[in-house]
């Protein structure tokens, strides 16, 4: 047997292996594959799980066929299937390229590599490989061979139609985990056919990169050498892993742009299907806007609506001063609690005109729900309408509770950070004018005089989840903290609220007392935009003037520092001891015990039995030992 | 009591007389305590200044400008031992109608004591405070029931009745010897003001904190003091420890902005803080990082004179570091080290293109590597460096670091250029803060943390030879416990003075050498980390600097650490971050450490005994013995 170029007549088969958590076609799915199609002479989808009637609709517009199977085997189990599928007809063919979902597609075009890599005398070629490493990273021993990655591996004739290519997948089981899939089919699959005499090549091999996983840390210069596929991994990667090797997704996702490869489409799909605070830090999706305008343009005005609601009235005039910064015109509604609030208002907006203001100052029927059933209920036909692409939700915020230093800089952090100054908010409505997929934008979590780090969610995130099962969010839950509009102010688009704001909320959803501590509806709510903005495709970032950004900046820095002055490491391996040795307590001696059960599993368990029969700690320990895990099986990757 | 039976108004010819107190540990008079006494000199008729310590002939000279008698004494017994031998020192008092008791621990007068003394002369009181502290239960200090209502020691008036009593004279006989900080507040300022008031003597404040929302107001509460007519700014929100003002949002930029707004010099609040705060908590409490914008509307050419020195090793680099050089204003003098001929061309190719920018260049050629940019910056470029015709230096290189991953050297590299010399606008910007600000010393970007494992550990192993150095060189500034305050990667932009210390000094390549001693702490490594207090001993404060690109990734990035580091800690930053210093090292987790944690949380006498790491953790133990302090804020001693 000898490896050969491909033919000038030759015939590809394309073999696309996807899965969808919605069953949906995502767009970047659909962009990959037309970009594929002029070099696929059959191009065949396989999906894990049903698709919805729309998705396969899109599919077949795009590929010549689209399988749907049972969500089960990974890629490989799609891949397999699909060769199955094909049969003996693969035989018509001189290459088959069999590829995933796990890319996006292409950066620039597939022309270059498909043109290069068809002169090449080659049983299989994959786009990118990984070096040999000895020991194995997965296992701490043994070697991990050189393999070309599964996401693109092609595979010419010369061992598609051999034995031992029917033998390799006759023989491959049905894999129930994915490191199982990686173990035994990805990193084995190159070696096994390189011991039976088949020749094999990457497009970009690693030996031209300076890492061990170019695919994964050298994305910006396999971009900048024409590699077409960028994959997901540097954008929804554990952000710690990430910071030790430097991976700046912000940046990939900037090259990809100027590559002309519409970023939208990242941006899309990793608002619908990436935990947004993790999404929030690979790309970081924050920006600090200057005071002088220096991205807006006035001729392309949006239509916006801003939404106040009133309990303060004194803060009136301050918050007018602040819309007041809005370009251009904008329509003003003002919620409030009864008829002499209601004049109040009334008066102070009357003695401030603006040019192109529609006013309408609404009583709520109740005082349940406060901001947020204000917004929702009493606002939802300015929400629906379909007049506005922007609109900006205040209240007059106080939280006199926390006290005034804290509630001061609470008010001022939510206030100051979303309308500042004239060109300031110039500036954040001009990225809305920038990022048509832009859903939503708000201060980052306050922290300041608030123990909010490390624990984001409070106890809000099992109704939260149940809420999203109701309202058909699909988004994963971020771990530790949700990236929210902590403080309920925030500019966004109503197409982004939509789902939430259709739901037919009432006033009696958010009475009694309950609806505001912690686990209520209140709470629950104020975590959800950017969640419900991600279903539909929305991303959110996160904006600060300059001036805060130095405060929290050097805040959290010296924080970050402290905390980190007693454990091991870089900032990932103390992460990964911490949370693997679970939750502290008050350090006592049953504290020990779990955290040493956490650290030590096996003998921990043991302890843990004699030492303290109460199960409670045992389940917390537990559950963060999963998260623990979780860091664990990432560092690996 | 002797004297008039009635508490009295101060007449309309009163006199007043001034105990002022001063520690300074260098023996020297800073500049805010000579503007505080030219502020009450109109006010009173006798100003005695106290020195605890030692006092040199500069000091004793400016004191004498601004006092009518110095006292120099022994530093013991904090502040009430100066007063009590102040009093001694004055001996009869009966020629005064008003005693002021005051020290050195506030900035003022930021508004004008005029009105201060006016509507307090006219109050017929015994015992006058600038602030007070309301009474809390239990005592956050002791435990024990109470801690009383009182006036804060740092202004205290007592009129004629009052200090010509015999309860007076009691009082000071009977002193107790203050040993400790503690017991300066529980035996003298805690104790005092109802002491008095006991014995029939009625107090007042000139700023109640019954009219704030918090007890402590000149701490918690110092921009309402300041709106309201309160002259003082206490020392401390500027140099406590961070987490603490963090927890109660005591934000000292803003204050120090509001400061400015009200007339303060605000350099002798700069130098007196460069001079005596640890660098890096200084950054932390005045939030000293600026984010800049690139865009600046000043077009005119910059007369400001600027060398810019650059080391030249990596050939691939010049280009983009010389583009960059470029775009730094005014008449600029570039001067070029390179290794030999090689560099000189590719620099003098790349000046084709860059060169227009320069008044002057001059190439030198740096034979010996060790020290590597430090080296040829303070041998090679000494005459640059010390040459006071330049306001200021930029000090560059072509970063390379051929033993991190390529990902983290090339972060590290744009972390450095792109944060100092991002755009034209940019650098404009930047040379703008060292215009305002005629103390500003050095400005760099922050501790870089992506790629490179800086928090939690900044010193690694350079501590020992740093604070060696810095003794060497004179410098006094506090040293910071867990991470320094440095340009490390060695690139920043600095006043010539401000680096006077180290410039000045005539080092040779071979003290770059390795040293056994030292082997892990390079000579080169030890200058960039001893930069800030350098400029700090000559009164040179550092801001920090970002542009709004690696702002977003930086804030981001350790906001989602932070976070997760946070997860398994209960409590405020400040509660967890004490939680983790008092527990200790963690090592690997392994069962030694934890038991060691867990004695030094519940047996810490015990564990001291028996800590092999005891050494290891002294930094964090030190810091847990300043717990009591900092959880609670308290002191005006």
């Amino acid at each position: 047997m000898s490896a050969a170029p491909l033919p000038a007549n030759a015939r590809r088969l394309v073999i696309y292996a996807m899965w969808d958590r919605r069953g949906e076609a995502d767009p970047h799915v659909l962009h990959a594959l037309a970009a594929l199609r002029p070099h696929a002479d059959r191009l065949l989808v396989v999906s894990n799980g049903d698709l919805v009637d729309g998705a396969r609709t899109a599919l077949r517009a795009v590929a010549d066929e689209v399988i749907e199977r049972e969500n089960t085997g990974f890629d490989i189990g799609a891949q397999r299937a699909a060769l199955a599928h094909v049969g003996r007809e693969t035989a018509d063919f001189d290459e088959i390229v069999l590829c995933n979902d796990t890319w996006f597609g292409p950066i620039g075009s597939f022309d270059e590599v498909f043109a290069r890599m068809s002169e090449r005398a080659v049983d299989m070629w994959g786009m990118t490989d990984h070096p040999r490493l000895e020991p194995n990273p997965f296992t701490g021993s043994g070697v991990l061979e050189q393999h070309l990655q599964s996401y693109w591996i092609a595979v010419r004739r010369g061992l598609h139609q051999s034995p031992a290519w029917r033998a390799y997948w006759d023989a491959l089981p049905e894999f129930g985990t994915y490191e199982a899939a990686v173990q035994q089919h990805e990193v084995r699959f190159t070696e096994h056919f390189r011991g039976l005499g088949f020749e094999s090549a990457a497009a970009f091999p690693s030996t031209d990169y300076p890492s061990d996983h170019p695919a994964l840390f050298n994305a910006d210069l396999l971009m900048a050498d024409g590699c077409p596929t960028l994959k997901r991994r540097p954008f929804f990667h554990f952000p710690p892993f990430l910071a030790r090797h430097a991976v700046i997704g912000r940046d990939l996702l900037a090259a990809a742009a100027a590559r002309g490869y519409p970023q939208e489409l990242i941006l899309q799909n990793l608002a619908r299907t990436v935990e947004p605070k993790i999404m929030n830090t690979n790309l970081a999706l924050h920006d600090v806007l200057p005071d002088a305008q220096v991205a807006y343009d006035a001729s392309k005005p949006l239509r916006t609506v801003a939404i106040l609601h009133i309990f303060y009235t004194e803060m009136t005039d301050a918050m007018l001063d602040l819309v007041d910064t809005l370009p251009g015109a904008y329509d003003l509604v003002v919620t409030t609690h009864d008829a002499a609030r209601r004049d109040e208002i009334e008066r102070i907006i009357a003695a401030r005109p603006r040019e192109g203001r529609g006013v309408d100052i609404r009583i709520l029927p109740s005082n349940d729900g406060r901001d947020q059933s204000a917004f929702l209920i009493e606002c939802r036909d300015v929400l629906l309408s379909g007049a506005y692409d922007l609109v900006v939700k205040l209240h007059s915020k106080k939280t006199p509770q926390d006290g005034y230093a804290i509630g001061r800089h609470f008010a001022a952090q939510q206030f100051d950070n979303l309308l500042h100054t004239p060109g300031y908010t110039a500036n954040l409505v001009g990225l809305f004018q920038r990022e048509p997929g832009l859903g939503i934008v708000y201060p980052p979590m306050i922290h300041i005089g608030y123990p909010t780090m490390g624990r984001g969610w409070w106890s809000n995130k099992p109704g939260f989840g149940e809420w999203c099962r109701t309202l058909g969010v699909r988004v994963p839950l971020d771990e530790i903290s949700p990236l929210a509009p902590y403080g309920s102010m925030y500019i966004a688009r109503p197409e982004a609220l939509r789902t939430l704001v259709e739901h037919p909320w009432r006033y009696e959803d958010f009475g009694g007392v309950e609806a505001y501590q912690d686990g209520g509806l209140a709470h629950i709510l104020e975590r959800m935009p950017t969640y419900v903005a991600g279903e539909r495709g929305f991303h959110t970032r996160t904006v600060s003037t300059a001036e805060y950004l130095s405060i929290s900046h050097t805040s959290m820095e010296f924080n970050l520092d402290q905390m980190a002055a007693t454990t091991p490491g870089d900032m990932a391996d103390r992460i990964l001891l911490v949370k693997q040795a679970g939750y502290v307590g008050q350090g006592r001696l049953r504290d020990f015990v779990r955290i040493y059960a956490g650290l030590h599993p096996r003998a921990g368990r043991y302890l843990h039995r004699v030492l303290d029969p109460n199960a409670l700690p045992a389940r917390v320990a537990g559950r963060l030992t999963r998260g623990a895990a979780r860091v664990r099986a990432a560092l690996r990757r | 009591m002797s004297g008039s039976s009635e508490a009295a108004v101060f007449p309309a010819d009163g006199r007043r007389v001034m105990i002022y107190v001063v520690y300074d540990r260098r023996g020297e008079v800073d500049d805010f305590v000579l503007h505080a006494l030219r502020g009450l000199r109109a006010h009173c008729a006798h100003i005695l200044v106290v020195v605890n310590g030692s006092l040199d002939p500069a000091g004793r000279a400016a004191l004498d400008e601004v006092s009518d008698d110095i006292l120099v004494r022994g530093n013991r017994g904090y502040d009430i031992w100066a007063h009590k031998d102040a009093l001694a020192h004055l001996g009869d008092l009966s020629g005064y109608d008003e005693l002021v008791m005051a020290n050195d621990t506030w900035f003022g007068p930021v508004r004008p004591f005029g009105p201060v003394f006016e509507r307090m002369d006219a109050r017929a009181v015994d015992v006058w405070g600038m602030t007070d502290h309301a009474e809390e239960r239990p005592n956050p200090f002791d435990g024990s029931e109470k801690l009383p209502y009182h006036l804060q020691s740092f202004w205290i008036a007592a009129r004629r009745r009052m200090f010509l009593s015999q309860a007076w004279r009691d009082y000071w006989r009977d002193l107790p010897v203050m040993d400790r900080y503690e017991d300066a507040v529980l035996l003298h300022e805690t104790a005092f003001t109802e002491h008095f008031t006991g014995h029939g003597f009625t107090a007042d404040c000139a700023f109640p904190c019954a009219e704030y929302p918090s007890k402590h107001p000149a701490l918690f509460d110092a921009p309402l003091l300041l709106a309201d007519g309160c002259p003082l700014l206490k020392r401390r929100p500027f140099f406590h420890y961070p987490p603490f003002l963090d927890r109660h949002a005591v934000i000292g930029r803003e204050t120090l902005a509001d400061v400015e707004a009200y007339g303060y010099p605000m350099a002798a609040i700069w130098r007196n803080l460069a001079r005596n705060v640890p660098p890096r908590t200084l950054n932390a409490d005045a939030a000293m990082l600026e984010v800049l914008p690139e865009v600046h509307p000043e077009t005119a050419p910059l007369q400001t004179r600027i060398a810019v020195v650059a080391n030249l090793v990596h050939p691939e680099l010049v280009d983009e570091l010389l583009e960059r050089a470029s775009f730094v204003p005014g008449e600029v003098d570039l001067f070029l080290t390179v290794p030999g001929p090689d560099l000189e061309a590719v620099a003098r190719a790349s000046l084709e293109t860059h060169g227009a920018a320069f008044a002057r260049v001059e190439v030198r050629t740096v034979a010996d590597r060790a020290g590597r940019h430090m080296s040829a910056f303070l041998v090679a470029c000494r005459d640059v460096a010390t040459d006071d015709r330049y306001e200021l230096i930029v000090k560059l290189h072509t970063k390379k670091s051929t033993r991190k991953s390529h990902n983290v050297s090339e972060y590290f590299r744009r972390h450095q250029v792109e944060n100092l010399l991002s755009s034209p606008g940019y650098v404009r910007h930047v040379i703008d803060m060292f215009s305002r600000e005629p103390g500003l010393g050095v400005v760099f970007p922050p501790t870089i943390h992506t790629g490179i494992s800086t928090l939690g550990s900044g010193w690694a192993g350079y501590r020992a030879r740093t604070e060696r150095l810095l003794a060497q060189l004179g410098s006094r500034v506090p040293i910071d416990e867990v991470s320094p305050l440095a340009p490390l990667g060695g690139m920043f932009i600095a006043r010539p003075a401000a680096l006077a210390l180290l410039t000045r000094r005539e080092w040779t390549y071979d003290d770059y050498r390795p040293v056994p001693a030292y082997a892990a702490a390079p000579l080169h490594g030890v200058q960039e980390r001893a930069i800030a207090s350098v400029a700090g001993e000559s009164g040179f404060h550092c801001r920090t600097i970002l542009n709004a690109e690696h702002a977003a990734i930086s804030h981001t990035g350790i906001e989602y650490e932070l976070d997760q580091l946070s997860s398994t800690t209960p409590g405020y930053p400040i509660e967890q971050i004490q939680f983790l210093h008092r527990a200790g090292w963690w090592g690997h987790g392994g069962t030694v450490a934890l038991a060691l944690m867990y004695l030094r949380l519940n047996h810490p006498r015990l564990a001291r005994g028996v800590d092999p790491l005891a050494r290891r953790a002294r930094g964090v133990v030190v810091r847990a013995r300043g717990a009591a302090r900092r959880l609670t804020g308290r002191s005006s001693a």
